[in-house]
C-alpha cells in the first residue's frame, strides 16, 4: 500500500510540475505582451531606432 | 559652415536652396554642374583643403540656388580626404537636396556610393549620366522601377549636351520643396541588423535615422568622437559577434551588402540586349544560376538533390541514436525492480523515452537539413533563389523580398513572421505573414523523417520530401494570390534585391549556423517537449479501466499460441487506451477525420501537435509505446507501416504541412497584426484548406487504387 501511494505520489508530481511549467510559461509570455509600452515593438524592443519598426504592427 | 564669399541659400533673404552634387570620379559630374549653373556663372574654389571643392551660384526663376559640386569618391566611408569632405558636407545640414551623378554605362559601381547615401536621411534625387552612351551599349533601364527601388527620382542626363539637366533641377527642387528624406534602403541581414539596432539603442540623443547611420559607422570602423561611451563599447562587442559568427571582418561583411543591393538594384532595373562577356566569377555564375528560364529548375533541382542527402546521409546515426534509445529503455526495465512503482516506470519509458526520445532521433536529418540550408544561404545562393522568385512572386501580388521570411521559415515560422517587418508595405507584410506557415518549418521536418521513412521505400524518400516543400510552396502562392485578389487588394511596394558576391562559405560559420539549430532542437525537446510528453502520457494513462469485454489476462494465459497471445496482448491494451482522456477526445475527433483516413490515435496526435508539431511524433511514440508489447527501437515505425497505407502516412504529412500552425505563431501572428481575426483566420483557414485537400488527396489516391484506409 505504502509503495503504490508512493508510486502515486511520484507521478502526479512530475505531471503537475509539468503542468504548472507549461501554464506558468504561457502566462509569462501573455503577460510580456500585455506590458508591451506603447513604443515597444512586437518583439519587446523599443520601435525607436528599430531597423523593422516600419510597419510594425506591434503595440506602436 | 565657411565658404568664402558664397551665399548660402539657407540664410539669404530671398527663397534659395542649396544643392550638392556627388558621385563617383568621371561620372559626369562636372559637366552636369556646368551645365546646370552655366557657364558664365561664378565658380568659386574653397581654399583651405586638399581637395578642391566647387560651388556656384544662380537662380532660376525666383529662386536663388547655390549649387555644391562635391568631390568625385566611391564611397562615403571617410577613408580619404574626399571622402571626409563629402560625408561631412551631406551631414553637415546645409543642403536642401542631394543630387547623384550616376554613370549609366556602370550603374551597378555607382549605386554602392547610392547605397551609403540612403543612410545619410537626405532627400535625394538620381541623374542617369551618359544615358545616351548606355543605350547605344544596348542597356534599357526601367526608370519607374529604379526611381522606386532607390527612394527618389531618375531623371535621364546627357552630360555632352546638356540634355535632361533641366528636368534634374525641377526634380530637384521638387524634392527639396517636399522635404521627403530617403531613407536607408539596404538590409544587412538579420544579423547584422540586430547588431545596429543594439548599438542604435545608445544614441539616445539622435533621431531613428541618425542613430542607425551612427551605429553602422561605428560597425564599419569610423571613429566618431561625439559618440556615447556605451554605443562605442556595444560597437565592439557586436562586431566581434558578428565577426565570430560571418566568419570575416564586419565592415567585409558590410561593403557585401552594399555591394548585394548595387547589383540587386542594377539587375533588376536594368537590361542588357548585348551579349556582354561576364569576366569575375560571381556574374559568370549569375548567368547559369540567375537565368530566366533555367534558373528555377536549378533550385527545384538542388532542392531535390538536397532533401535525398539528408535521407541518405541521416539515416545511419539515425539508428544508432534508436538503439542507444532502445539500449536505454532496456537498462530501466533491467534494474527497475519487479514489480516496483509501475506508473513511473510506465512515465519514464513510455511517456519520457517514448516521447522526447522520438523527437531527438530525427536530430540528424534536422542537422543536415540545415546544413545544406545554411552553405547556401551562406555562399550567396539563397538571395539568388529570392531574386528568382521575384517573377513568381510579383504574379501573386507579392516582391521577391517576401520569400526572404518563407526561407527563414524553413527554420522556424515564429522568426519568420517577425522578419517580415522588412516589408514597408503592410498588405506585402500581412500576405506574407499569412503564407507563411506552409512552409514546412523544421518541427515539422521531424514528422517527415518519422512517417516517410515508415512508409516509403529509400528511392522514393527524397522525392516524397521534395514533393511536400514544394506542396507547400504552392500552397502558399494560392494563399496569396487570393488574399491579394480579396482582402489584400493593391500594388506591392518596390524593394531591391540584394545580390551579395558569391564566397565559400566557412566551416566555423557553417559550423555556428549548426550547433545554433541543434542546441535549440535539443532545448526544446528538453524543455516544452517533456513537459507536454509528461502531460500526454497522463491524459494516455488516466482514467484508468476497471473493467473489459472480456478477461484478457485469462485469455492470454489460455492462448493457442505466441502470435494470438500477443494479438490479444494488444486488443487489451487498446481497450486501455480507448477509456483515457486522450482516447476520449481522439474518438470524439474521429467522425471528422475518418474521411481523411485517420483514426482517433493520429486525431490525438494531431490535437497535440497544435502546441508543438514535433508532439506529433511524441504523441504516436506514446500512444504505441503504450499500447504496443515491443520495446525494439524500431518499433514505432514498424507499427505504423503495420497499422497504416503509404496513402495515409502522405495524408498525415500533407494534413500537418497545411494545417494550423502550432500555438506560437498564432500568438506571434496576433502580435505582428496587432489582431485576433487575423490570428484566428490563419488558424480556421490553414485547417479548413488542410481538411478540404487531403480529403481530394486521399479520394483520388483511393480511386488510383493507392491504398485503403
Amino acid at each position: 500500500m505504502n509503495a503504490q501511494w508512493a508510486d502515486w505520489m511520484a507521478v502526479g508530481l512530475a505531471v503537475a510540475l509539468a503542468a504548472a511549467w507549461l501554464g506558468f510559461r504561457i502566462c509569462r509570455q501573455w503577460r510580456r505582451q500585455k506590458e508591451a509600452r506603447p513604443g515597444t515593438g512586437a518583439c519587446g524592443s523599443k520601435c525607436e531606432d528599430c531597423p523593422f519598426s516600419k510597419g510594425c504592427g506591434g503595440r506602436n | 559652415m565657411n565658404r568664402g564669399g558664397a551665399m548660402n541659400g539657407k540664410t539669404a533673404g530671398a527663397p534659395g536652396r542649396v544643392i550638392l552634387l556627388a558621385g563617383n570620379p568621371n561620372s559626369g559630374k562636372t559637366s552636369v554642374f556646368n551645365w546646370m549653373a552655366g557657364a558664365h556663372q561664378h565658380v568659386g574654389n574653397y581654399p583651405g583643403v586638399t581637395v578642391e571643392k566647387k560651388s556656384a551660384v544662380f537662380t532660376r526663376g525666383k529662386t536663388r540656388i547655390e549649387l555644391v559640386d562635391l568631390p568625385g569618391v566611391y564611397s562615403l566611408l571617410a577613408a580619404s580626404p574626399e571622402e571626409s569632405i563629402a560625408r561631412d558636407e551631406i551631414l553637415s545640414g546645409s543642403a536642401d537636396v542631394v543630387i547623384q551623378v550616376m554613370d549609366a554605362t556602370n550603374l551597378e559601381r555607382n549605386l554602392h556610393l547610392t547605397a551609403q547615401l540612403t543612410e545619410m536621411g537626405v532627400p535625394v534625387v538620381y541623374a542617369l549620366n551618359m544615358s545616351d552612351e548606355a543605350e547605344a551599349n544596348g542597356l534599357r533601364f526601367d526608370l519607374d522601377l529604379l526611381s522606386s527601388l532607390l527612394g527618389g527620382p531618375v531623371v535621364p542626363t546627357n552630360g555632352s549636351n546638356g540634355d535632361g539637366v533641366g528636368a534634374l533641377l525641377e526634380a530637384a527642387l521638387e524634392m527639396a520643396a517636399s522635404g521627403r528624406i530617403c531613407t536607408g534602403r539596404v538590409f544587412y541581414g538579420l544579423d547584422i541588423e540586430s547588431s545596429v539596432a543594439a548599438i542604435a539603442e545608445r544614441f539616445e540623443g539622435d533621431d531613428a535615422v541618425s542613430a542607425r547611420r551612427r551605429a553602422i559607422a561605428l560597425l564599419d570602423g569610423l571613429d566618431d568622437p561625439h559618440a556615447p561611451a556605451g554605443a562605442v563599447e556595444a560597437a565592439g562587442q557586436e562586431a566581434g559577434r558578428l565577426e565570430k559568427r560571418g566568419g570575416r571582418p564586419v565592415d567585409v561583411q558590410l561593403a557585401e551588402a552594399r555591394y548585394g543591393f548595387a547589383l540587386g538594384a542594377a539587375t533588376e532595373a536594368s537590361q542588357s540586349e548585348a551579349h556582354h562577356v561576364r569576366r569575375d566569377r560571381t556574374r559568370r555564375l549569375d548567368a547559369v544560376l540567375l537565368h530566366r528560364v533555367w534558373g528555377l529548375p536549378i533550385f527545384v533541382a538542388l532542392m531535390w538533390a538536397l532533401f535525398n542527402l539528408v535521407f541518405a546521409l541521416g539515416e545511419p546515426p539515425m539508428q544508432w541514436i534508436e538503439a542507444g534509445l532502445g539500449w536505454l529503455s532496456d537498462r530501466v526495465l533491467a534494474v527497475w525492480p519487479d514489480g516496483a512503482a509501475p506508473l513511473l516506470q510506465s512515465l519514464v519509458v513510455d511517456g519520457i523515452l517514448g516521447g522526447v526520445g522520438g523527437v531527438i532521433s530525427f536530430l540528424p536529418n534536422i542537422l543536415l537539413l540545415f546544413l545544406g540550408i545554411a552553405f547556401l544561404e551562406d555562399t550567396g545562393y539563397m538571395a539568388r533563389v529570392a531574386f528568382l522568385m521575384d517573377r513568381v512572386m510579383h504574379k501573386m501580388g507579392l516582391h521577391g523580398k517576401s520569400f526572404i521570411p518563407m526561407l527563414i521559415g524553413l527554420g522556424c515560422t515564429v522568426p519568420a513572421i517577425l522578419a517580415t517587418r522588412t516589408l514597408e508595405s503592410r498588405r506585402d507584410r500581412f500576405t506574407t505573414i499569412m503564407v507563411s506557415p506552409f512552409v514546412s518549418c523544421g518541427a515539422r521536418l521531424t514528422i517527415y523523417a518519422l512517417l516517410i521513412p515508415a512508409f516509403f521505400a529509400p528511392a522514393w524518400r527524397g522525392w516524397v520530401l521534395w514533393g511536400l516543400y514544394m506542396a507547400g510552396i504552392l500552397a502558399a502562392i494560392g494563399v496569396a494570390r487570393l488574399l491579394r485578389g480579396t482582402l489584400l487588394r493593391g500594388d506591392s511596394a518596390p524593394f531591391v534585391m540584394e545580390l551579395p558576391p558569391f564566397r565559400l562559405p566557412t566551416w566555423r560559420s557553417v559550423g555556428i549556423h549548426m550547433w545554433d539549430r541543434a542546441w535549440m532542437y535539443l532545448q526544446k525537446a528538453g524543455t516544452v517537449i517533456l513537459a507536454i510528453s509528461i502531460v500526454l502520457w497522463a491524459l494516455g494513462t488516466f482514467p484508468r479501466r476497471a473493467e473489459f469485454s472480456r478477461d484478457y489476462a485469462a485469455a492470454i494465459e489460455q492462448a493457442a499460441g505466441p502470435a494470438e497471445a500477443a494479438e490479444l496482448e494488444a486488443a487489451w491494451q487498446a481497450e486501455r487506451l480507448a477509456h483515457t482522456a486522450i482516447g476520449r477526445i481522439g474518438r470524439g475527433l474521429e467522425p471528422v477525420l475518418r474521411p481523411l483516413g485517420f483514426d482517433w490515435r493520429v486525431g490525438t496526435a494531431l490535437v497535440g501537435a497544435f502546441a508543438a508539431k514535433e508532439v506529433f511524433v511524441a504523441q504516436m511514440g506514446i500512444v504505441f509505446s503504450l499500447g504496443s508489447v515491443e520495446d525494439e527501437p524500431d518499433s514505432l515505425r514498424r507499427t505504423l507501416r503495420e497499422q497504416y497505407s503509404p496513402l495515409q502516412g502522405l495524408a498525415m504529412m500533407l494534413f500537418c504541412l497545411l494545417s494550423a500552425p502550432c500555438m506560437a505563431t498564432i500568438a506571434v501572428t496576433r502580435r505582428e497584426t496587432n489582431s485576433w481575426s487575423w490570428a484566428l483566420g490563419m488558424l480556421v483557414g490553414m485547417t479548413v484548406i488542410a481538411w478540404g485537400v487531403t480529403f481530394a488527396v486521399v479520394q483520388a489516391g483511393l480511386w488510383l487504387g493507392w491504398g485503403v484506409p
